[in-house]
Parts: structure tokens; sequence; C-alpha cells
């Protein structure tokens, strides 16, 4: 898929939002994301955003965030102007509205982990205009409110939504006293979007509320590591296969890696045993759960099955032919 | 049928136009053949129109009728057999009425009657089987292994053109504005046409003049809307629907928008234009005046059938693009809620005629309206003649200051195709040292990005319709002269989009009067052959698009 960037607008002074129009409009289910193939000097690096948009806008939008240090998004920022073009792989991720279900939803968010939960809002508040929802988001301050404008609006515009700001620089964090306050909690479904830090709080502090139905954004879960933008904040590390720089998480195997990059790998029985993802890579830097069918020599050379093997730092491979 | 005047019509390797049971516009066989039989019965009515002007003899109703029903064929226009059937009636009648009057003034002044050739001759009993029993007769592309494919492209680019300018023709008269030479030289082409000529010189003549009679009626056009509403004054148009009862106007009919909103004045009903009514906004007559014109709601006309279906009130098609307002798919009817105007129609769709729009205000009122305010977005209109010559002093400054570099026309029609994209990544790439003015409904393709400014002069100029082409020709002419120099030599490059014949006809003026190195896309017109293509490349200069980089390339390095 071919974006072409027809829209750069500062949201905060971290957070730029993006607009795309696409070569030919892809469908996705709101909360997914899009895998951007950004070239930087002679290497094309991918990352995965989501998309902030729905299905029914005519433009695709990213809202994506400056990390410190991290090569791509800075760049993005810096760089990216309208009439740019970029490559993109089509919209994936399994943290979606469909996942969320139709039952009320509680959305917690922190910081630019808004974008996936914004665009599932709108699009069910579009549908749905009476659906029961709470969204709590938490923001450093004031000035770091992303999409304040239409989150107010949407606010004001749907009864039956309700937006709680958590200003962390005023002490203002989620906790059980905001939850509980939401009540229903068993009823309904929490999908949990920001940081590692925070989903997992969140998270726990849902569950211990009486919340059965959680997700959230999964860091360790495929390709959605980088769905937020948060890979390179994630301290993982990165995958070159012929010029293409991947992030790969801790924990993260290099089949999902590969895969969520859109690099084109076959993989049959993805649990260590047919043999059909075996890649050439550095034998030092590889932890793998199963060799099966690897001769000693093979191992020895660097040969692993991607299905069943983690790095334990930046690694360059081959894939086998 | 066979029909090939629009730019979405089949083309395969077998061939061009779509020869099988529908066209690509939806509308059937049946419908194109009843439009073949009427459009060449018109020509008849124009042969014996042209005589009889021999004689001093003009018919006022035969004047407008012809170009109004040749209008109704049009793509997107009417899908409506009965209409088209009675539309083919009132052609034979006013035939009748032409010849007798032309046969009478030639035995008073003791002259031999001619006897014109091809289509005046063709008599027909009027009814719906008559004609489809004698449309192969009438086929656009009659006598194609006689003349070859080049002859043939000539010819329907001469008839498509003078569909369009039959369509801008018919724009003018209902604001008032009618020209009894520029009726004259259209009866002369369409009579010449019904002919079947089938030299290539007397066809490229005829062209230009289909261009030079287009540029009269432009003006016309042009006079009429400004007279009758003012000379259009940049307005800021909300393009995001606010709460309330609501009426969307689309085509490009002016009047008809005012009848509404001076009949919905005071009754809580909010309007909206949608498509290429967009500019009305810019008018001290319309938008500045109506505040209940409250914005534009949707894009271009390929989208209408999801956008219309989501909207909930009104809706009223005054001209084309007309589509099935029952789509299935999924998607919602509407056709209950719609209301067709002037030459528009659809089957079981209500057709108003007069000046009377309380049965759209009571469905209006009926409908359950915008519940809410969207977050306003805004768009800019309004860049006609009179601001742009306003305008252009600053332009001119900023020009010889080096902060200018460059214009662009960046207009015409939408539409569904991909390559359509074209267009906006070129508004989208174009250097910030770059003015782009635009026109009709193309410009949704890219009237929702923001281009900024230069030094106080927007980027983004959105000149009106394109019925407005008139007042972009009026800058380029302007820039000329205070350049001192032509129009070719100006750093203006103009990049057109088509989709029906009203671009066709602009296009003919612009070759007419002179204007070189025009780029076209998305596609050529399927009924231009290869060798056709190289002549207007050699002669004009005219091209189609490649890629955006190639072309911005191509013209800021020239």
């Amino acid at each position: 898929m071919q974006l072409t960037c027809v829209g750069v607008q500062a949201e905060t002074c971290d957070v730029t939002r993006f607009t795309f129009m696409a070569d030919a409009q892809p469908d996705f289910i709101p909360g997914q994301f899009i895998s951007l193939k950004v070239p930087i000097g002679a290497q094309t690096s991918v990352r995965a955003y989501s998309l902030s948009s729905t299905p029914d806008d005519s433009r695709l939008q990213l809202a994506i965030k400056r990390v410190e240090g991290g090569r791509v998004s800075n760049h993005l920022l810096d760089q990216l102007k309208m009439g740019d073009r970029l490559e993109a792989l089509a919209p994936a991720g399994e943290f979606h509205s469909q996942l969320a279900g139709d039952q009320p939803w509680l959305l917690l968010a922190a910081g630019c982990g808004i974008t996936p939960l914004f665009s599932m809002l709108k699009d069910r508040l579009r549908r749905e205009p009476d659906a029961d929802i709470v969204l709590m988001f938490s923001v450093r301050s004031e000035a770091d409110k992303i999409f304040a404008l239409e989150l107010e609006h949407l606010a004001r515009r749907y009864p039956h939504f309700q937006l709680h700001w958590l200003l962390s620089g005023e002490g203002d964090r989620l906790g059980e006293a905001q939850l509980q306050a939401v009540g229903d909690l068993a009823s309904r479904s929490v999908m949990i979007c920001g940081p590692e830090g925070y989903m997992v709080s969140a998270q726990t502090l849902a569950q211990q509320l009486g919340a059965s139905k959680v997700h959230c954004e999964a860091f360790h879960a495929a390709a959605t590591a980088a769905a937020v933008g948060a890979a390179e904040a994630a301290q993982g590390h990165t995958l070159s296969v012929d010029g293409v720089e991947l992030p790969i998480l801790p924990g993260q195997t290099v089949l999902d890696s590969l895969e969520a990059g859109g690099i084109p790998i076959f993989a049959a029985c993805r649990t260590g045993v047919c043999g059909s993802c075996k890649c050439q890579g550095e034998k030092d830097k590889l932890q793998s759960s199963s060799v099966f069918g690897l001769t000693e020599e093979e191992i020895e050379q660097g040969t692993f099955l991607a299905c069943s093997s983690t790095v334990t730092g930046d690694m360059t491979l081959e894939l086998d032919d | 049928m066979f029909c090939v005047q629009c730019e979405q019509t089949i083309q395969t390797p077998a061939g061009n136009g779509c020869a099988y049971t529908a066209g690509m516009c939806g509308k059937t066989a049946e419908i194109s053949d009843l439009q073949d039989v009427l459009v060449y019965l018109l020509q008849g009515v124009s042969a014996y129109a042209h005589l009889a002007r021999q004689y001093d003899i003009v018919d006022a109703e035969v004047d407008a009728y012809v170009p109004q029903a040749f209008f109704s064929t049009l793509t997107n226009v009417n899908f409506d057999a009965k209409r088209l059937v009675a539309y083919t009636e009132r052609a034979m009648a006013l035939r009748n009425r032409m010849k007798d009057a032309y046969l009478a003034a030639c035995t008073q002044a003791l002259a031999t009657a001619e006897t014109p050739l091809g289509a005046g001759q063709f008599e027909l009993s009027v009814d719906k089987a008559a004609m489809l029993a004698r449309a192969p007769e009438t086929m656009v592309n009659r006598g194609l292994s006689e003349v070859g494919e080049d002859i043939m492209g000539l010819r329907l680019l001469c008839l498509y053109g003078l569909k369009g300018v039959a369509a801008y023709l018919e724009h003018a008269r209902v604001l008032g504005q009618q020209s009894r030479d520029l009726f004259g030289e259209f009866h002369r082409i369409m009579a010449r046409l019904g002919e079947d000529p089938s030299e290539m010189g007397e066809l490229l003549e005829l062209s230009m003049a289909i261009g030079m009679v287009n540029y009269g009626v432009m003006e016309l056009l042009d006079r009429g809307e400004t007279d009758t509403f003012g000379h259009p004054e940049p307005a800021k148009v909300n393009m995001k629907p606010v709460a309330g009862k609501a009426i969307l106007v689309s085509g490009h009919d002016l009047i008809d928008l005012q009848h509404i909103l001076e009949q919905t004045q005071g009754k809580g009903i909010n309007v909206y234009t949608h498509g290429e009514m967009l500019p009305a906004h810019a008018y001290p007559e319309l938008g500045h005046k109506f505040p209940h014109l409250v914005g534009n709601y949707g894009t271009a006309w390929q989208h209408q059938q999801k956008e219309f279906a989501n909207f909930p009130g009104a809706i009223v098609m005054t001209s084309n693009c007309l589509i099935d307002p029952e789509p299935g798919r999924g998607i919602e009817g509407y056709g209950d809620r719609l209301f067709t105007r002037s030459i528009v129609g659809w089957p079981g769709v209500t057709h108003l005629e007069g000046e009377d729009f309380s049965a759209v205000i009571d469905c209006a009122l009926a409908q359950e309206g915008f519940k809410y305010d969207e977050i306003p977005h805004y768009t800019t209109t309004g860049f006609a003649r009179n601001a742009l010559m306003a305008a252009a002093p600053a332009v001119i400054d900023q020009v010889k200051a080096g902060n200018i570099k460059h214009f662009f026309l960046l207009g015409g029609c939408d539409g569904d195709k991909a390559e359509r994209n074209y267009y906006t990544q070129f508004a989208a790439q174009a250097p910030q040292d770059t003015l782009i003015l635009t026109l009709a409904c193309g410009k949704f393709k890219f009237n929702d990005l923001e281009f900024g400014e230069i030094n106080g002069i927007p980027r983004f100029l959105d000149v009106g319709q394109c019925n407005d082409a008139y007042s972009a020709i009026q800058l380029a002419l302007a820039l000329a002269e205070a350049f001192e120099c032509g129009v070719n030599d100006l750093p203006l490059s103009m990049v057109l989009s088509w989709f029906e014949q009203k671009a066709i006809a602009i296009l003919l003026t612009l070759l007419a009067l002179g204007v070189k190195d025009i780029r076209v896309g998305p596609t050529v017109p399927a009924f231009l052959t290869d060798n056709l293509v190289a002549a207007l490349n050699e002669q004009f200069g005219l091209r189609l698009i490649t890629t955006v980089e190639q072309d911005l390339n191509d013209i800021l390095a020239a």
C-alpha cells in the first residue's frame, strides 16, 4: 500500500498528527495499526502505528510520538512533510473493537496509547450513539492532551460517553478510587493502551475490582508491540533482513517480528517441529526453545527456527531459501 | 447500446465503449438507445433551425429546447425512459414546425428548399417501441466501418464537446442569458454533425468552432451568475453538519438553490450545498445573504450513494451527476427523499417542475435532521473573476519578488478511479512557492488539505464550478497582460481531470484559444485513437498525465 502524506499537524509538543491518502483505501477494524516502511539512509525501518482515524474517514490518520533517541519517530516528526510518500503494510492487529465486543466499554489510555482507542470510540459512537463508554485518559499535563478538541466534543454530544482526564503531573493517577467510581466494572469490556508499566498496573487494578474482560495492547504479543509506536521505548532490539530493519521486543519470536514487518516467511507448524521457518542468524545472539531437525553443524553456523527463537541483541539474519 | 462518452466507459483490448446490457454509469441499454434516437432527432431540429435562419426565422422555443434536451443525454443526468420519449415527441413536433417554417419561407422567396442530409430526414412515429427499433440507425458510432476509427473519434469529440456546450447553454438560459448568435452557431454545428461529416480537416475545424462557441457561452453564463447573484466574494465554508432539519442541494443550478433558500427562510431548516454547488456560498445573493445556508455536506458526486444514504433530510438534484438512489449492497436507499429538477430524472424519483419547493420542505421536516453539530472543518471558495482580479496586483508583486514561482490550474471532474489520486498527490507535492487554482468537483480530491499562504496570498484558490472556467481564463489573460507575454509564456500549467462532456467542451475552448501544453487525466478519452492523441499532442502539446514526480519535474524545469 502506498501512502501520500497530505497533512502534518502538531498535536502537542512531542506528538504530531499525520494524515495520509492511501492509493487504495484499506479496510480495517478500529483499533488496528499499519506498519510504515521508513527509509532512513540506506536502510528501511518498519514501524507500526495505530490508526486514529475510522474506516469511514476518507483519509488515514496517525498520531506519532517523538521517542527520545528513537531513530524512526524522530525522523518522521522532523522530516515527513506534505506530499511525501511512504510504503505501508496492510492494517493488522488483534486489539480492536471486535475484541472489545458490544457491551459497555471502559477505555483506559495513557499518552499516545489513546490512538487505537480514539478510533474505536469514534467508530462505535457513530454507529451506536447511545453506547455506554467511559474513557479515562492519563496525560502529563494540560499541554499533553491529545485529541482534546474532538474528545471534548464527543463528550458533549453523546450523553452516554464519559470522558475523564487524569493529569499525572498534578498527581492525578489512575487508581482504585477512579475505577470504583465507574461502577458495573464486571459488565464492561476494559481496553487498555499505554506504556507497559501503566498497562500492567491498570490491568491488575481492573481485575482486582471485578473486571473480567480486560485486554491490553499487548507489548509482548506479535506485531502489536510496536502498534503504539512504543517499540523504540520498550528496550527491544532490531532485526536486519535484506536491508530492512525491524523492531523485536524482549520475548517476541523472530517469526512474529518478521511477520509484523511484512517480511514473507513460510511457517507451517509454528511450534518448532516442521523446520519450515529455518533462518540464518548469529548464534551468540539467539535463544531457542527448539532446534528440532537442525544438525549440530547448522546450529553452530547460526541456523535457527524463527518460530522458536528470541534474540538478546541486534541481529542480522538471512531467510533460508 | 453503444456509448463511449464518459471516462468510466468500458475499455477492453477488443474495443472501447459500453455496449452490453448497461453502461458503467448505470444507464440501461434501453435508455442509451432512446438517447441516441433523441440526439439524432435533435440534430434534425437543428438542421431546420439552421436553414430557417437564412430567412431570419428564429424560434426561441427551438433555440432553448434543443440544448436542453441534448443536456438530458449527458452522463449521469436522465435515466427515465418516459421522459426521454416525451422529449423525443416534443423534438419531433419542433422539427416539423421548423421545417414547415423554412419551407414556407422558401416558397415565399421563390427559392428552392434545401433538403438536409442524414438527421434532417429522419422520420419516426414517436413511441418507445418504435424508437428502440430505430436505434441502430442512430447509434453514435454509425458508419464506423466506412470512415474508420480516427474519423469516428473526431466525430465523437465534436458530438460530446457540443453536448457539453448544450449543458452550459441551458445553465445560462435558466439565468435569463441567451444569445441568438450563439444558438445559431450551436445549430450550425449540431446540424452538420447530423450529416456525418467525414473529412478530418472539417471535423478539426468543427471541434475548434465548438471550443469558441463554448467560450461565448461561458461568458454568457458568467454574466448570468454575476448579474443575478453578484460577484463571488471568498467565503469560508463549514464542511461538517450542524444540528437541525436539513435540505441538500446538488448539481449546478444556483437559481434552484436561491428558490430553496428563500422558501426555507424562518422554517428552521438548514440548507447544505453538495458537490458542484459548493461555490454558491461565495455569492452575495446566496451564501452571504442566507445564514441558513450553513455549509457543504459530502464530497464529489461518486460518493453520493453512501453520503446521501446518511443525510437525514431531503435532497434536490438540480443537474448532473445523479447515480442510482437505490444501490443495494447494504446501502440504504434514499429515492423517497430525493427530488430531481430540470432535465434530471430517475424512474420513481419525484420530479419537480416550477418554482414551488414545498414538497422538498415537507420532506425535510418529516426527516430526523442532524441531531448534533460536528466539529467544524472549513474550506474556502469564491476566488472567481473579480476576487482574482482584486488579488492580481499583489500576486504580480509576489511573482516579481520571486516568492511565487509557478501557478497550477488543477481542476476538472472527480471520479471513482484510483488513478485520480494523482491529483491529490500533485496538490500535496506542489512546491511551497507555487499557487494552486482549482475549479469543478475535482477539487474534492484535495480541498481538505492545508496549503498555507505566501505573504498573505492563499496558496489554494477555489475559482468555483466547472461553469466558472471563464474566470480562470480571464485571470490567465490578465496575468499575460501584466507580464506583457502570451498565456503560453506564463509560469502557468494546466493539469486537468475529465469525466464527462462538459470537461470536453472546456478543453476544446482552451485549445481553440491557443492554450498549449495542457495535461489531461486520468486516462485518454476512450473515443480518441492513438493517431488522434498524437495529432493533438503535435498541434497543441496536449498530453496525458504521467507520474506526479515526472510531471512536476517537467513543468518546473521548463
